[in-house]
């Protein structure tokens, strides 16, 4: 069975001597690497790191570039910068994705029975997904947790009591969620997110001697 | 000299050695903020005139109360339950409303406004013969149970033998460790640094800012002061004085204004909202800040008229603000003699 090869936008930007369109399946399970063409960062092309030689009679080029669409949509290896993920919160995209609610709402658990187990402890394993339903927060690659992405952190907030969600509620993998009470307690420290201070009480005669 | 065996006598003490690469914390933290902390430019120390009772019942009567924004439901992430409705008779509904006058004080208490604190140089003994027996200093603190943290000795043996009192950021580390304060973290939130104070300020939390100033540190700290002072001088600047009102900060608030004779911008908004007991106390208030005198005139117009043509700083604003509101109010004066004379 041969694996269906898509090319994306991108390599129009490139000039490849020979463009490899279909392949036998065997060189889909090839380890990931990233190649660097033009000063772009290709994060979905995967190339050989070894070829058998009954195959290179058909591509004698040893460095063919391999585009795999589906499975290049899990890798998580880009550090993506804050300032880009607090953009995207304003975007048309985010908005028309999840409407108007927390990025937690529209997402939906899988599971046997009637009670949720514990989340699980990561989604992300080797850069990239290793699961078929992966937690909101890890699912959308701009979405980072950071103390100043303030509107990102504030949909983890009860808006009742002004606790942090917990992970039962909001489906995060626990990685995630360990990050999340970082990047909340470092937004507090920093006064970015307010919250209620208890109420300090003062004896006057500590300060006045009368 | 106080030698070990004498400071084994008191009745509990423990000793905290503290390592070296955080000895030199405690000499930045002290002068995290500006200078300008240093120097309050107050006319009077703020510490004998805010106890005053006559001051007291001014500010007080300034702060008013507001029983809804004093009681708000606060979210301190406890578990919430609905609401109760209780049918009770007159007498419970007094001892209820009675309750309620207790809590609204507490909830209304005006952090006091202070001085900067001296620094503390009490030296018990030198004993040069200890020198060189650890690479650190050893704190000690008495951990009696009776004793007010500002009256908890705390003591410190330097590495060069000196056996001195703490310093009142040691002091405050070693009864934060043991008698915790809520709200308040051992090293001072980043909150408080320059830039991100103003970033806060810029969007309206005037109250958390307080509020967590309040808890954080005493009120005679310099960086409290410092943080403070900030505050109440952005609000008088932009006129936001709405959000503070019905705070336990107001009151500070307004005497800082008084001191540093920043009060006029605080009578044109009053006048411009026509609460005129508001500005009547003002005056009052400035009067007893001056120089202890409550000013004898009973008529308030009179009072705020006096004040606004004699130690006023910014007549223009105030004669015409003054003007327009007596003109409103002869309007307002005539339109309802004319519907009583109509009535009749």
């Amino acid at each position: 069975m041969t694996a269906r090869f898509v090319l994306s936008r991108c390599f129009s930007r490139l000039t490849l001597k020979q463009s490899v369109f279909t392949v036998p399946s065997k060189y889909v399970n090839n380890l990931p690497m990233l190649l660097k063409t033009e000063g772009i960062q290709l994060s979905f092309a995967r190339s050989f790191a070894e070829t058998t030689s009954d195959e290179v009679s058909t591509n004698s080029n040893p460095e063919e570039l391999i585009v795999d669409e589906k499975n290049a949509s899990k890798m998580r290896n880009r550090a993506i910068p804050v300032e880009t993920s607090m953009k995207y919160l304003k975007s048309k995209g985010y908005s028309t994705t999840y409407g108007g609610d927390p990025v937690w709402v529209r997402y939906r658990r899988n599971f046997k029975g009637q009670f949720a187990p514990r989340t699980r402890k990561t989604c992300i394993r080797q850069e990239k997904l290793a699961t078929g339903n992966p937690c909101p927060i890890c699912r959308d690659e701009y979405l980072i947790l950071d103390y100043r992405n303030v509107e990102l952190l504030k949909q983890f907030i009860s808006p009742f009591n002004g606790a942090i969600l917990p992970t039962e509620k909001t489906g995060l993998c626990q990685t995630k969620q360990r990050e999340l009470l970082v990047a909340i307690l470092k937004a507090k420290d920093y006064g970015l997110i307010t919250f209620d201070v208890p109420i300090r009480e003062y004896d006057y005669s500590d300060y006045h001697k009368s | 000299m106080a030698t070990r065996a004498a400071m084994f006598t008191f009745s509990k003490f423990r000793y905290f050695p503290i390592l070296k690469h955080r000895v030199a914390k405690f000499s930045v933290s002290s002068n995290l903020l500006n200078a300008s902390a240093l120097e309050p430019g107050y006319s009077r120390d703020p510490g004998e005139v805010f106890f005053k009772e006559n001051v007291q019942t001014l500010l007080e009567r300034l702060t008013g109360r507001d029983c809804d924004k004093v009681f708000h439901n606060r979210k301190l992430g406890e578990r919430l339950e609905p609401p109760k409705y209780e049918l009770l008779t007159q007498a419970e509904v007094d001892h209820v409303m009675a309750e309620m006058e207790v809590k609204l004080k507490r909830k209304l208490q005006m952090p006091p406004l202070l001085k900067e604190r001296d620094p503390i140089k009490k030296i018990y003994s030198f004993n040069p013969e200890l020198q060189g027996f650890d690479d650190s200093k050893y704190v000690f603190i008495n951990i009696s149970q009776g004793i007010t943290n500002r009256n908890r000795e705390v003591v410190v043996r330097d590495p060069n033998g000196v056996l001195r009192e703490a310093s009142w950021e040691e002091r405050q580390r070693m009864c934060q460790i043991y008698f915790p304060v809520p709200g308040r973290k051992i090293n001072v939130p980043k909150m408080f640094e320059e830039g991100n104070i103003q970033n806060c300020l810029d969007r309206d939390e005037f109250e958390f800012v307080l509020d967590r100033a309040c808890a954080q540190f005493d009120p005679d700290d310099p960086e409290y002061i410092s943080v403070t002072r900030k505050t109440y001088d952005f609000v008088d600047e932009n006129t936001k004085y709405t959000s503070l009102r019905p705070t336990r900060h107001f009151g500070p608030m307004v005497l800082h204004l008084v001191l540093s004779k920043k009060m006029d911008n605080l009578l044109f908004h009053f006048i411009n909202t026509k609460d005129i007991d508001a500005a009547a106390n003002l005056v009052r208030l400035f009067h007893t800040v001056a120089d202890d005198t409550s000013p004898t005139e009973v008529d308030e117009f009179q009072l705020i008229e006096n004040y606004i043509q004699g130690p006023a700083l910014k007549k223009p604003a105030l004669e015409l603000a003054w003007q327009s509101f007596l003109e409103i109010e002869k309007q307002r004066r005539e339109v309802h003699s004319q519907q009583n004379n109509a009535s009749n």
